[in-house]
């Protein structure tokens, strides 16, 4: 591998840093708004930093508002869909990679498709079948679209391509039949596919304010970032700071995951598309 | 000025609509070929308590503090048990539209006047019944904004307009009076230039359809309007039209306003720190906002009120907004919600909600009562909502306003005459059509 020079090192090194500072500053001022009261929002938008820290908006948010309950139902909806698409996705990209069966050549090709098509189309028949289901108004109806998405198929489908056919070829020799062939051999061979998969569903699902804001109808049923759009509402204007409190709690299980992850998500992301 | 959705949620409401048109037609569950329902074949709605289950759903600052008139109407109807779901504002068109192709309605809700074309247009509510109010106890304007083919779909609740709101201190400075007509309001502008004002008059352009909703203010003073009476064809580059963007051109063309802001969040900033001197076309709340920001007082000390100038005939125009309730016509307890958009259309319950929330009554008699007389805001406001003028009442509005908006972008950035932008806007508006 080829050595950069000191010089062209410290250069790469330091627009890095601009970049990344100039990506981060975004998050920087919606962490210290969210320690500021609506008069300095008011006063002066555009400070950086508030006049005294003060912590109202966090007591605010999870005190006089069902912010609690609508981060459940987002840690239920997005724990379900990491199972989902952690199990679902595994296994079709298993079926894809690994087993014959008619029509192989096509399912995949569709998949494909799925991931083209734009998602206000998928929207509507979606929503029609929700609605003759009877769900409207229940966690089911937010998990159901994102229980198996398309790219998780594709991730794992590319893992597998990965696993040697020798390995299961030797383990079907030694009597393993398919289901322990999936959980014993090509699991565990899988790890970071997987891992992606989790922080991709995680993603999808916790960010997801379309979908849950149509089909959840009581607020029983409201995922946090809808939840966060009704608590921000104050007397004809935005309630500025319980809003951006409201954006770091909602931000940090996604930055914990992230960081716990991060060094499998990275590598998945970097090798799904060579297998 | 009002508050403006962001883009992004513009953005969101429009998918949603798109969606739940879609697959309003997919499923052909909805009721989009008959509506808005003909002819005003309402019910009656009787004097005797309201019983059973209430459904409403809020939008909204007003939803958190509406629980407190629950309790007032539950006084006189014991047997009502009323359940209440708030739905984010900017999306709430859309999901009550979603919620009328499913079936899942709730049982009232009340909708602001910028929403109410589209959600009329579904076809999804009910008349007002016969004799549930009396519509000359409200401001025309308000109660005309519900109003589509002479049929009457909301009780009114509310309502405001809109107002010049300028900095005393710094009128009198530069010897200016607050402005009365067109030529006043330059006048104004080029003396408080003059005396050292960065950009005068604060007028809103950020180019979406709330800009092109104050292009419609100054149009209707200039004795315009952007649709023919019958709401059959849009009438934008009228030669009246034309003049009135024209005329809001050049004050930003001439350095009296800012392209660029104040925007929304910074409003009150550049009026504070004197970068702007006035607010134009303002809505109520800017003034607490003031004291919100730089302490309870200064509103008084530094600021004035004014309706909004006439145009150069004379012509009164001003923005309004507010907000209705309705019923939708899958609601499985009409009686119990009529019965409560009657009883919050009471003066005493106008009286009683302004004292909660400051919202400004739309029933006109409340306006006597010495919790509001007396009010300097107040009469301002009231004045305006005699000379208020509703948006279009077709439910492409939206879309439309929105490409006005682009157009006088055109116009004050990039050179383009008003006549030409107006032409295109014009040209669009027709393409886009009238949403029936």
């Amino acid at each position: 591998m080829k050595t950069l020079s000191p010089t062209r090192q410290a250069l790469n090194y330091t627009a890095l840093i601009v970049v990344t500072v100039f990506m981060l500053l975004p998050f920087v001022w919606v962490f210290f708004g969210s320690f500021k009261t609506q008069s300095e929002f008011l006063g002066n938008p555009g400070a950086w930093f508030p006049e005294s820290f003060q912590i109202d908006n966090y007591i605010q948010l999870f005190a006089d508002r069902e912010f609690g309950s609508y981060m459940m139902n987002s840690f239920v909806v997005s724990g379900v869909a990491i199972v989902g698409n952690v199990l679902f996705s595994a296994m079709a990209g298993y079926a894809l990679a690994k087993l014959r069966f008619r029509g192989k050549n096509v399912v995949f090709p569709l998949v494909i498709v799925s991931m083209i098509v734009p998602y206000v189309a998928l929207f509507v028949p979606q929503f029609v079948v929700v609605v003759q289901m009877g769900l409207v108004n229940s966690l089911v109806a937010i998990i159901l679209p994102v229980l198996i998405l398309p790219l998780c198929v594709f991730i794992m489908r590319q893992f597998a391509h990965g696993v040697p056919f020798e390995l299961m070829e030797a383990a079907r020799l030694d009597g393993a039949g398919e289901g322990r062939l999936f959980f014993r051999i090509f699991l565990p061979l899988t790890g970071p596919g997987l891992a992606t998969v989790a922080i991709l569903s995680f993603l999808t699902s916790w960010n997801n304010f379309l979908w849950p804001l149509v089909v959840a109808q009581s607020q029983d049923t409201y995922t946090a970032p809808v939840g966060l759009s009704v608590a921000s509402q104050a007397s004809n204007t935005i309630s500025f700071g319980l809003l951006l409190a409201g954006a770091v709690v909602v931000l940090l299980p996604i930055l914990i995951l992230f960081l716990f992850l991060q060094k499998y998500f990275i590598q998945g992301v970097a090798t799904a598309g060579l297998k | 000025m009002h508050t403006y959705p962001s883009s992004r949620r513009r953005a969101t409401m429009l998918g949603i609509a798109l969606v739940a048109s879609s697959a309003l037609l997919l499923t052909g569950c909805g009721r989009g070929d008959d509506a808005p329902a003909a002819g005003g074949d309402s019910t009656t709605v009787d004097d005797k308590p309201a019983t059973g289950t209430l459904e409403i759903w809020t939008q909204g600052a007003d939803g958190a503090e509406l629980p407190q008139m629950f309790e007032k109407f539950k006084a006189d109807n014991p047997d009502v048990e009323i359940n209440m779901t708030q739905i984010p504002e900017a999306e709430f068109a859309s999901k009550m539209t979603a919620a009328i192709t499913a079936g899942t309605v709730p049982d009232l809700i009340y909708s602001f006047t910028e929403t109410q074309s589209s959600l009329i247009a579904t076809g999804g509510f009910d008349p007002v019944p016969d004799g549930l109010v009396d519509k000359d106890d409200f401001f025309e304007v308000i109660w005309d904004n519900s109003v589509y083919d002479d049929v009457a779909y909301g009780v009114p609740w509310y309502a405001y307009s809109d107002m010049v709101i300028y900095r005393t201190d710094l009128a009198e400075a530069a010897g200016a009076e607050a402005p009365k007509d067109w030529d006043g309001l330059r006048t104004f502008g080029e003396k408080l230039k003059e005396s050292g004002v960065e950009y005068p008059l604060a007028l809103y352009a950020a180019y979406d359809s709330y800009t092109a909703r104050q292009l419609l203010t100054f149009a209707a003073q200039n004795g315009g309007s952007f649709i023919s009476d019958d709401l059959s064809e849009w009438t934008i580059n009228s030669p009246e039209n034309v003049e009135a963007l024209e005329y809001w051109s050049g004050l930003i063309k001439d350095g009296l306003a800012s392209p660029d802001g104040p925007a929304f969040l910074d409003t009150v900033s550049w009026s504070t720190t004197g970068k702007n001197a006035a607010i134009i076309d303002g809505g109520p709340w800017f003034v607490g906002w003031f004291d919100d920001a730089n302490g309870e007082g200064w509103a008084d000390e530094h600021l004035s009120l004014s309706t909004m100038p006439v145009g150069p005939e004379g012509d009164a125009a001003t923005t309004v907004g507010g907000g209705s309730w309705f019923v939708p016509t899958d609601s499985e307890n009409k009686d119990a919600a009529w019965k409560f958009a009657r009883f919050m259309s009471e003066p005493a319950s106008q009286v009683e909600w302004f004292q909660i929330f400051k919202n400004m009554p739309a029933v006109k008699s409340a306006w006597e009562d010495p919790a509001l007389a007396d009010d300097r805001l107040l009469a301002t406001v009231e004045a305006g909502l005699e000379t208020g003028i509703t948006l279009p009442k077709v439910s492409t509005w939206s879309q439309v306003g929105t490409v006005i908006g682009e157009q006088m972008e055109k116009v004050v950035r990039g050179g383009l005459s008003a006549q030409d932008a107006l032409d295109a806007a014009q040209q669009q508006a027709e393409s886009i059509g009238m949403g029936n």
